[in-house]
């Protein structure tokens, strides 16, 4: 296991690479920062020298040797907005970003877990329905829409919490409830279906053998082996939910990764925007390591050499 | 032998339920296991012994509906007894043995978890006297260094010692009864004499009393005490084994006993019974194994025939009565070897 883990650390290194190569190119097509950079009355002699200044007219390659052998250093470049190290800004944000995706799958996973075992125990009866009529069109409201109800049901109506901003834990509830929907909307038919088969399985009817009782059966024995694609899907949605959650975060106003990142796209703010997706890539490779242990902790039969 | 009995059941049937009405799977199945006893139920795939089995252990998929004048078993219906009950008796005095031990046997679980959590459940133990337990019924069941396998994953075990882990679990708090649904079917022949060796020796020391469901007759001669015969859903034979395996009184019996491969056979070709067994869904008239039957009259097309007994302790369910075990049955291609083969039990 120790071996599999370095090989897979070292594995991410070239994936790192070639990401940054792709951020690199996307974003010298994207467009000339100084366009925003200067006033819009500058001269194209003006434009020209801060081009020089800040490399922009060397050739891509070395300019993209000379951003991979800062970023080895940490150096990300400054953003060009608020001349500050650009990394520094981008984990300023993260906490606020991990408080969010935290909670949220905190809510989903309490929610997806019971609803889904209790629809695959009473498979086809008017709970079953329910809750699958609601898990479906959990997937298909968009965030802001259910953002915004969400605001008007709970912060404009019963006042039971903040309409948007951060600082205290009742800030929280409503975006990590909106970006939860989504998520147990997709977990609860997953559990439920692999609970449904589950439970024709031999080693449940040699439990039932056993004389052990059926809630023990099922919450025991058949759903650690439901896990499995659960702990996929979590994996899957942990860098959508820091890094993605742009549109919760908006609604929210929620000072997080994904609001930060989509503001220095607008502002064409080139290093910012390249460590933030830095960021969200690593965030990835991350979550699917950590997947791949998990894995091996719940199924004795999955072995990685 | 003691001939009290410990499971009795009466008129046992089970249907299915399907879109367009009822399957009858079993029909008026009576029998019943003494104490001390090894009983053997035979039959081809599909015939209905291992529905039998878990009828009575109340294990049937949701689709299946079990009817019963009763179940009785130590004196309690299992049918009228409520849940906690059944959940009582099941793992403490009716255990069961599956015939697949690698899908049987939960593979996220240690063995040793699987195992006290049976002991544990059913006695006033800790955790570390059930591992106790554990050990010393793994080492019952001959396996070596119980220690380390209690901290195994059943996929880390060869098929004969899931096995024998499955027996351990079943007789770990030592039932009056154990239920064994083929349970060398999936092991190969050598491995599977050492588990029925075991049976035999750990039932004379657990007291315990098995009915053995297997459709392999030569198991049923090394292992049974009493022999029952089902055909479609239906005892058609029941008799001690001695006498089976000496003049086998039904038609199939008969014909399953041809189909098995001797020893000193010189002709190329294997009995067979022709034809397959009848779909539950489209049973014939009359008795159920008159297609196949070479003793098959007017009145077997006609007439369910009832079990009936022949001779103290023998029943047979055919309206011939076996043409009093002289029939033969042949290699359904080859007419000419017709003399040559399986007579050895005319």
């Amino acid at each position: 296991m120790g071996k599999y883990l370095i090989k897979r650390i070292l594995q991410m290194i070239p994936v790192m690479i070639i990401i940054t190569m792709i951020i690199f190119v996307l974003l010298n097509v994207a467009g000339d920062p100084t366009v925003n950079l200067l006033p819009l009355d500058a001269t194209e002699a003006e434009r020209e020298e801060l081009r020089t200044a800040m490399g922009l007219n060397r050739p891509l390659p070395i300019q993209y040797l000379d951003f991979l052998g800062n970023a080895v250093k940490g150096d990300f470049g400054n953003s060009y907005r608020f001349n500050e190290p650009a990394l520094d800004l981008a984990l300023a944000r993260m906490p606020m970003s991990v408080q969010l995706a935290g909670a949220a799958l905190l809510f989903a996973v309490a929610m997806a877990i019971p609803l889904g075992i209790l629809s695959a125990q009473f498979a086809n009866s008017p709970f079953d329905l329910v809750i699958s009529g609601i898990s479906v069109l959990g997937r298909a409201m968009p965030s802001f829409w259910v953002g915004i109800m969400l605001i008007l049901l709970f912060a404009v109506n019963f006042r039971m919490f903040p309409v948007s901003g951060s600082g205290t834990a009742s800030h929280l509830v409503l975006p990590a409830l909106t970006l939860s929907i989504q998520n147990a909307a997709q977990i609860i038919p997953l559990i439920r279906s692999n609970m449904l088969s589950i439970m024709h399985e031999d080693y449940i009817r040699t439990a039932r053998s056993k004389g052990l009782r059926e809630w023990s059966i099922i919450c025991i024995h058949a759903f650690k082996n439901a896990l499995v694609p659960v702990v996929t899907i979590i994996a899957l949605e942990i860098p959508g939910l820091i890094g993605g959650a742009l549109i919760t975060e908006t609604v929210f106003a929620w000072p997080g990764l994904g609001q930060f990142l989509i503001q220095a796209i607008g502002n064409r703010d080139m290093s910012v925007v390249q460590v933030c997706i830095f960021l969200i890539a690593l965030i990835t490779l991350v979550a699917n390591l950590i997947a791949d242990i998990v894995y091996c902790l719940i199924d004795p039969r999955i072995r990685y050499e | 032998m003691n001939q009290e009995a410990l499971l009795r059941v009466e008129k046992l049937n089970a249907f299915f339920k399907k879109e367009d009405g009822k399957i009858q799977a079993l029909k008026d199945v009576s029998f019943q296991v003494n104490k001390g006893e090894l009983l053997a139920i035979v039959g081809e795939s599909g015939c209905g012994k291992s529905l039998t089995s878990l009828s009575i252990m109340g294990l049937t998929a949701k689709s299946c509906q079990v009817e019963a004048e009763y179940i009785d078993f130590q004196g309690e219906n299992l049918l009228k007894i409520s849940p906690a009950r059944l959940r009582q008796l099941r793992g403490k005095e009716l255990a069961m043995i599956f015939q697949e031990p690698l899908t049987s046997l939960n593979p996220l679980f240690t063995i040793g978890f699987q195992l006290t959590e049976t002991i544990c459940l059913h006695n006033p133990v800790n955790k570390k006297q059930a591992r106790e337990i554990a050990v010393e019924t793994l080492k019952k069941v001959e396996i070596p260094r119980p220690e380390r396998i209690l901290s195994e994953y059943p996929n880390a075990l060869s098929g004969g010692m899931r096995q024998r882990v499955m027996i351990a679990m079943a007789l770990v708090n030592k039932p009056s009864l154990l239920i064994a649904d083929e349970p060398t079917t999936a092991l190969d022949v050598t491995i599977q004499a050492q588990i029925l060796f075991l049976m035999k020796h750990l039932m004379r020391e657990y007291h315990t009393s098995i009915m053995f469901i297997t459709h392999d007759l030569g198991v049923v001669a090394e292992m049974a005490d009493r022999v029952m015969v089902m055909y479609a859903g239906q005892i058609v034979e029941e008799a001690n084994v001695y006498d089976l395996f000496s003049r086998p009184l039904h038609p199939y019996t008969q014909g399953l006993m041809n189909s098995t491969i001797k020893i000193d056979q010189t002709d190329d070709l294997l009995a067979t019974i022709p034809g397959t067994v009848p779909s539950l869904a489209d049973m014939p008239e009359g008795c159920r194994f008159h297609p196949r039957c070479p003793l098959a009259k007017d009145e077997c097309r006609r007439i369910c025939p009832d079990l009936v007994e022949t001779e103290p302790g023998r029943k047979v369910r055919c309206l011939q009565r076996g043409g009093e075990g002289s029939i033969r049955f042949r290699g359904s291609e080859c007419p000419e070897n017709m003399d040559k083969g399986g007579n050895d039990n005319g």
